[in-house]
């Protein structure tokens, strides 16, 4: 199991499209994806979880992945927020 | 139309303005199905499996009609607003929500509405509590994806559409209680005046839509204005955001002094950019064309061979076939889409009719008149015609028309099938009859044949086969095979005086159309619309912003010359200069 700290630096945070596109991203994964805000949990894999965690702008997420591609989605999901933020 | 007394008194709001812009018109209020209709009931079902089976299919719907609506949002206004669909889509795949609805039925003997309404009111709620105002307004999404699954579901129950939906004629203002995107996007946009929202803010997705179709749009609060009711008359400002009243006189004198500007004309055509009056269209094979449609911008779709849906193992119903034509009729609306009927025959086979071996197959039971010989598979795209055209302006053209015979009888056939949709208690649409022009005979006749329909399509790589008596398939007769042969050109000069002397539009749907070499000449000729695989129109665009720069071509010399020519490579030398 991997966990790793992200700061959502993009306008908007993990709005609508970017959900999207994130929930897309971790689906092609065999891992079972996690990401936190606060106490809050969601499964990376479904967009209604993912938007409902409400995580806006400025907010550090966690990202946790267990898996046998687990090492995959820390880099492939690190460099999507990279790309959202530029 | 319906006025009441009480108009007389003038009266204002001071709401949000979210789209700029001012119209005056008479409202209509939209009103949609309500989920807290279905989740206070508790109802014990027993029949768990049929409950899940009707929500999967209602889902299956709203996931068809959404990527339906993501498709024609996309050739309209690109792939930004599109993504809202594609995002809308998977929140109804995602196991939270559907999934969660078909569990409870299940562990609970909930109906499939009841089901969906809770998981869909326990949803939206999470959504209200998220901090971030932004996220927050997503629950907008939800509502939407909710509502629509449920209205599937009612239609299910055999319950017609809710009787907000759009009144037939006229230009409206429209007052909703929010718009979802998939309702904004349904609705008849050219006759939509403005929008007035009782919720919703700047970033809403119907403010975003009312923007990008340049409709005015506010946020207001009419629920207590009890004049309101469709039909009164009422003038917004977008920029303001100020909503008043219009007595019923001063109604009048304004729709007298700026005309029809807020008055709905039926069917209005809105016009496509245009050079020179030439509409630049594509010629595709199915829905899944459209995007190359889209990616050259072309101006319809000139050409939609419907063929390839039967070249399956198995015939296509008639509501397999409504189901693509309307996908590529609404995508392309308001402009034309013109389907061809089945076009077997030739050099195109289909396993499914398992046809004889001809001798002659180019000279054979082709086409229209394969249909003639199999009046039930024509009957049926005749149908499905008709009742796709519902979802835009449409035409249809028959092939392979040799004899004002076959003319005739098509239409007939054609008027035929209308007649079984209006008995059958089903919607027809408004489609414009038009015929190609591939067979010599009809290109001699066609003034004649101009009185009997509304458009000509000329598909010059049959008429060029048919003039010079050359197969198109044999390789080595290559060389003769040559739209740009005098003999064709002659041929399509004629058929386009025919066409505008009897005040009918005519196109080009052949290889010719979008070979740049003859698009002067097709312009001097008044060609109204030229159709070719989309990855033509650039090549063809670029032509005829050329010719427009330079200093006007005397058209009628051009036609002289050109048809002066006694051979293909003195037209190519004429033309070739230009």
């Amino acid at each position: 199991m991997l966990i790793k700290e992200i700061t959502l630096t993009n306008q908007g945070g993990l709005h609508a499209r970017p959900a999207t596109f994130f929930v897309h991203l971790c689906s092609t994964f065999q891992s079972k994806i996690e990401i936190t805000l606060n106490d809050k949990i969601a499964n990376a894999k479904s967009l209604i979880s993912v938007m409902a965690l409400g995580a806006g702008r400025g907010k550090s997420i966690r990202l946790i992945a267990d898996g046998c591609d687990e090492e995959l989605v820390m880099e492939k999901v690190t460099d999507f927020f990279q790309k959202l933020a530029d | 139309m319906k006025c009441s007394i009480e108009m007389d008194i003038t009266r204002k709001i001071q709401g949000l303005g979210i789209s700029p812009g001012r119209a005056i018109g008479e409202v209509w209020i939209l009103r949609s199905t309500n989920a807290s209709d279905f989740s206070a009931s508790q109802h014990r079902v027993q029949d768990t499996q049929y409950e899940v089976l009707r929500l999967k299919k209602a889902v299956t719907m709203t996931e068809k009609n959404l990527a339906e609506l993501e498709m024609k949002v996309r050739v309209e206004q690109g792939n930004e607003v599109a993504q809202i669909f594609a995002s809308h889509r998977l929140m109804l795949q995602d196991d939270a929500f559907a999934g969660e609805a078909y569990r409870r039925i299940q562990a609970s003997h909930l109906s499939a509405e009841q089901a969906m309404a809770q998981v869909g009111a326990e949803t939206i709620a999470v959504f209200n509590e998220i901090e971030d105002e932004y996220l927050k307004e997503r629950s907008a999404d939800i509502k939407d994806i909710l509502q629509q699954t449920l209205q599937n579901l009612a239609i299910s129950r055999g319950e017609t559409r809710p009787p907000s939906s759009f009144p037939p004629n006229g230009k409206y203002i429209i007052i909703a209680e929010e718009l979802s995107p998939a309702q904004t996007v349904q609705l008849p946009k050219e006759r939509v005046l403005g929008f007035i929202l009782h919720q919703g803010g700047k970033t809403s997705h119907a403010a975003i839509l009312a923007r990008t179709y340049g409709i005015p749009a506010i946020v207001a609060n009419t629920a207590n204005w009890q004049e309101i009711e469709n039909y009164a008359a009422v003038q917004l400002d977008g920029d303001t955001g100020c909503l008043e009243s219009v007595s019923m006189e001063q109604y009048s004198s304004m729709m007298i002094s700026e005309g029809d500007l807020a008055f709905g004309r039926d069917h209005e055509v809105v016009p496509a950019p245009d050079f020179l009056g030439l509409t630049l269209a594509a010629n595709i094979g199915g829905p899944e064309d459209l995007v190359f449609a889209e990616k050259f911008q072309a101006q319809g779709i000139g050409l939609y061979r419907t063929e390839f849906l039967f070249m399956g193992a198995q015939l296509p119903t008639e509501e397999e076939q409504v189901e693509a034509y309307r996908t590529v009729i609404a995508a392309c609306q308001p402009q034309l889409t013109v389907i061809r009927t089945l076009d077997i025959g030739g050099d195109k086979q289909a396993p499914a009719l398992n046809l004889p071996q001809e001798q002659n197959p180019f000279l054979g039971v082709r086409a229209i008149r394969l249909c003639f010989q199999k009046p039930e598979i024509f009957m049926t795209q005749l149908r499905a015609l008709w009742r796709a055209a519902t979802a835009g302006p449409t035409a249809v053209m028959f092939p392979m028309i040799a004899t004002l015979d076959e003319l005739r009888l098509a239409k007939q056939y054609l008027y035929q099938a209308r007649e079984e949709i209006i008995r059958a208690g089903q919607e027809t649409g408004i489609l414009q009859v038009g015929m190609m022009i591939e067979i010599p005979a009809a290109a001699l006749l066609a003034g004649r044949f101009a009185e009997e329909v509304d458009f000509f399509s000329i598909g010059t790589n049959d008429l060029t086969q048919y003039t010079l008596a050359v197969d198109r398939e044999a390789a080595a007769l290559a060389d003769l095979s040559q739209h740009c042969h005098p003999a064709v050109l002659t041929l399509i000069a004629q058929v386009a005086v025919a066409a505008h002397e009897h005040k009918i539009w005519v196109g080009i749907c052949g290889e010719a159309g979008g070979d740049t070499l003859l698009t002067p000449f097709f312009t001097a000729l008044g060609i109204d619309e030229l159709s070719m695989s989309p990855g033509q129109l650039p090549q063809v665009r670029k032509k005829l912003s050329a010719i427009g720069f330079q200093e006007k071509v005397d058209q009628q010399l051009l036609v002289q010359k050109v048809l002066g020519c006694v051979t293909a490579d003195e037209v190519k030398k004429t033309l070739g200069v230009l």
